[in-house]
């Protein structure tokens, strides 16, 4: 049996877990996140964080700034792995947070959560290098397809933001054609690898955009909606914000749409390179909004090693 | 997105493969032992591939080939060498149905141009440009998969597509009198070429900036550009200059949004210019020319500049000319064959080359854009910042070399007809919009 503080504090010091220790904590949350519905109904106050992306000092600062798990109540939009160079033991952190205090910490889901993502990305050459193999990858994969496709964050009913709705819907990516009502998404079949298509898919890769109406996203996945679907939305659901991470922002949140829709990014620097702020939003009882802002933990980007060596020609 | 290609692909090799009867996988050289594996790649008990080099890609498309029970009647696409009596040049009249030299009267320079005209205004356009060194002929084979997978998925009212690749100034059978290989000058070639393409050699095109103003609904077959290497911050670098300007027939194009899509393959600002410093380590250490064109595509292969395949037997010719008996550089004796370009001349250049393209490649003037590394996803900050903050669609072929266009046409032919569909193609794909149709 695995010692799940013990664990917590390894990984904090960034010191290796077991491969026997990652199998029995990714066996163990599964139990917990097959028991969450594809939306969870959380109460605040709770921090809400956007894309981590395997950079795992930044999110022990993220922790430090926020209140450390207890004593805090947070909600991760996705995106912990790939890209950043330390995804096994980030994700690893979230989940064993999640087995040791499950109704203090609440994962969903973000495209890179995904089999064929984090075979490009980073990910599975990570836990290639770091374990011998690709048995954790495989693991967390598994963990993955349980992880739930979004949040509803619920106000005390005596004040609503700006009076029109009293909720918080959280997610990924962002709104899809296929979803009208946030009840729908709980008839998705959600335990299976993202799909390239459909209401599942959009709620993983969907961006807003300045657009009239529903149109082609750039990204090849998922589609651009605007403020006349998130106005409908909001009004549908009895809401006042949608929260959303997904999309790098230099500020570190950003609001769009009168404040109907925020995106977040907890990325600070994202991939020691692009010199962005990251943000986390804390949402309080009555659901008033307030960012923390905060800065890369590793300022010495040379320290970081290349991935890749240049290309020795080029035509 | 492109991260999901590895399934995508395996689907649509798959329903090719049934479609066609055909075999389009393409092999690894050394992946030729069978593997006995059939069970899906992400099983639980799937054997993965424990070495980061391993050609992890292929094994696992490969693998649920198996599963599909793929059969292997060969065609051009799974072009295997059987014997070495297999590695016979190819010319350019199998792949396109037009080759044409335009020549450009203020300055006498002449163009060397291969094209197939599109059938309808449904088609797409595909223009190219390849990169340093190379030749219109390296996208060959990549023209003729695009042209076949479009035949087998539409055959009624079947859509041809227009293909057009030109050898650049002073590259196979392109000659300009001077030896400026500043990008400037890529620029302008190309925009002439594509003028004299669209005015002159397809009857589609005819008119099509007056018709266009006139009649703004008018559908034309939208274009996409589509750089390799080089090629793409050509391509890149033309959508800024000609972008805005008051006259000009390209700059028409742009406004009028005929030029609707930009392709780049395998070119990262920082990565090329990095790879600059070690461009003349490689221009020593190749070969002065060949004894013949067999030993030529087998030195490219052997190399590992492309991979074996179809590609090689048509490109490769294309970048070599035979030896005059008395030819100052190459002694007659040792060598039959010696490259057309000289790459040296292009040295005083190189700093013109990639200067701003990831900047200009995000926020280029047109509607969509498209990103095909190969090898890993090595953006430099301005693509990773427009790719994290959703402006062009990023795909990546791990299992690559440089030339993924050569290395992977099938896979390359399929992601631009996606690319296509996704974003031009006329009624393709209404958005399924649910909303005010469901109550709960």
């Amino acid at each position: 049996m695995v010692d799940i503080d013990r664990t917590i504090e390894l990984i904090k010091n960034s010191k290796h877990v077991p491969e026997e220790d990652v199998k029995e904590i990714c066996q163990k949350v599964q139990e917990i996140l097959i028991e969450e519905s594809n939306v969870q109904l959380i109460y605040p106050p709770i921090v809400v964080c956007g894309d981590i992306h395997g950079q795992l000092h930044d999110l022990l600062i993220l922790f430090e700034k926020n209140g450390q798990v207890p004593n805090s109540k947070y909600l991760f939009l996705g995106d912990f792995v790939d890209r950043g160079f330390y995804s096994v033991e980030t994700f690893l952190l979230l989940i064993s947070l999640k087995l040791r205090y499950p109704d203090r910490i609440y994962l969903v889901r973000g495209n890179h959560e995904s089999r064929s993502i984090t075979m490009v990305y980073g990910f599975y050459d990570e836990c290639l290098r770091k374990y011998g193999s690709v048995n954790v990858w495989r693991y967390c994969c598994e963990v993955f397809d349980y992880l739930s496709l979004g949040a509803l964050i619920y106000g005390s009913n005596s004040s609503g933001g700006d009076g029109t709705g009293n909720g918080v819907f959280c997610i990924h990516g962002g709104l899809s054609p296929y979803i009208e009502y946030v009840d729908q998404i709980k008839h998705i079949d959600r335990k299976k690898e993202v799909p390239h298509e459909g209401a599942m898919c959009d709620l993983l890769w969907s961006d807003p955009d300045d657009v009239p109406a529903w149109a082609v996203s750039p990204r090849g996945a998922g589609y651009l909606f605007g403020e006349n679907e998130v106005k409908k939305f909001l009004y549908s659901n009895k809401l006042n914000l949608i929260a959303r991470a997904h999309q790098l922002v230099m500020e570190g949140y950003k609001e769009l749409f009168n404040g109907g829709l925020v995106t977040v990014w907890s990325a600070p620097n994202y991939c020691y390179r692009c010199g962005n702020v990251a943000a986390v939003l804390r949402i309080d009882d009555y659901l008033n909004r307030d960012y923390g802002l905060f800065d890369a933990a590793i300022k010495d980007v040379d320290a970081i090693p290349s991935k890749n060596p240049a290309a020795e020609y080029f035509l | 997105m492109s991260q999901f290609q590895k399934s995508i692909f395996q689907k649509k090799l798959q329903k090719a493969e049934q479609a066609l009867g055909f075999d389009f996988s393409e092999e690894l050289e050394d992946q030729e032992e069978e593997q006995d594996n059939s069970s899906s790649p992400f099983a639980k008990d799937a054997p993965l591939p424990t070495a980061k080099n391993g050609p992890l890609l292929s094994q696992l498309l490969k693998n649920s080939q198996q599963g599909a029970e793929a059969n292997t009647t060969g065609l051009t696409s799974s072009f295997k060498y059987q014997k070495r009596e297999d590695i016979k040049p190819k010319e350019w009249c199998e792949f396109f149905e037009h080759s044409k030299v335009l020549e450009q009267q203020e300055t006498g320079n002449k163009f060397q141009i291969y094209y197939s005209l599109p059938n309808s205004n449904s088609s797409p356009i595909f223009i190219f440009h390849h990169g340093a060194g190379s030749s219109g002929l390296t996208f060959a084979v990549l023209g003729k998969q695009i042209e076949q997978y479009l035949a087998t998925e539409s055959p009624h009212p079947k859509i041809k597509p227009g293909i057009l690749v030109f050898d650049a100034r002073n590259h196979g059978k392109t000659k300009v009198a001077e030896n400026d290989y500043s990008r400037n000058s890529f620029v302008k070639d190309f925009s002439f070429i594509l003028k004299s393409y669209l005015d002159e050699l397809d009857p589609l095109f005819k008119d099509v900036i007056s018709k266009k103003e006139a009649d703004p609904q008018l559908i034309v077959p939208p274009i996409m550009l589509v750089g390799h290497s080089l090629g793409g911050s050509v391509l890149t670098e033309a959508l800024h200059q000609y972008n805005g300007m008051k006259d000009g027939y390209f700059s028409k194009l742009v406004e009028l949004n005929i030029i609707k899509g930009l392709v780049m393959f395998d070119i990262v600002e920082d990565t090329a210019v990095e790879s600059l410093a070690h461009m003349n380590k490689f221009l020593n250490s190749r070969p002065k020319g060949f004894r013949s064109l067999k030993i030529a595509i087998d030195w490219h292969i052997k190399s590992n500049f492309l991979r074996k395949g179809e590609s090689p037997l048509v490109s490769v010719p294309a970048l070599l000319m035979p030896v005059e008996d008395n030819d100052p550089d190459v002694d007659s004796s040792l060598f039959k064959y010696k490259w057309r370009s000289d790459l040296r001349l292009t040295e005083p250049f190189w700093d013109t080359w990639f200067t701003g393209l990831s900047g200009g490649f995000v926020n280029a003037p047109v509607q969509s854009k498209l990103l095909i590394l190969a090898g890993n996803d090595n953006l430099d900050k301005r693509l990773m910042i427009g790719q994290m903050q959703g402006k062009f669609q990023l795909i990546v072929f791990l299992e690559s070399g440089h030339f993924l266009h050569e290395d992977l046409p099938n896979k390359t032919a399929i992601s631009l007809i996606d690319f296509w569909k996704r974003n031009f193609k006329p009624n393709e794909k209404k958005i399924p919009i649910l909303w005010g149709h469901m109550r709960n």
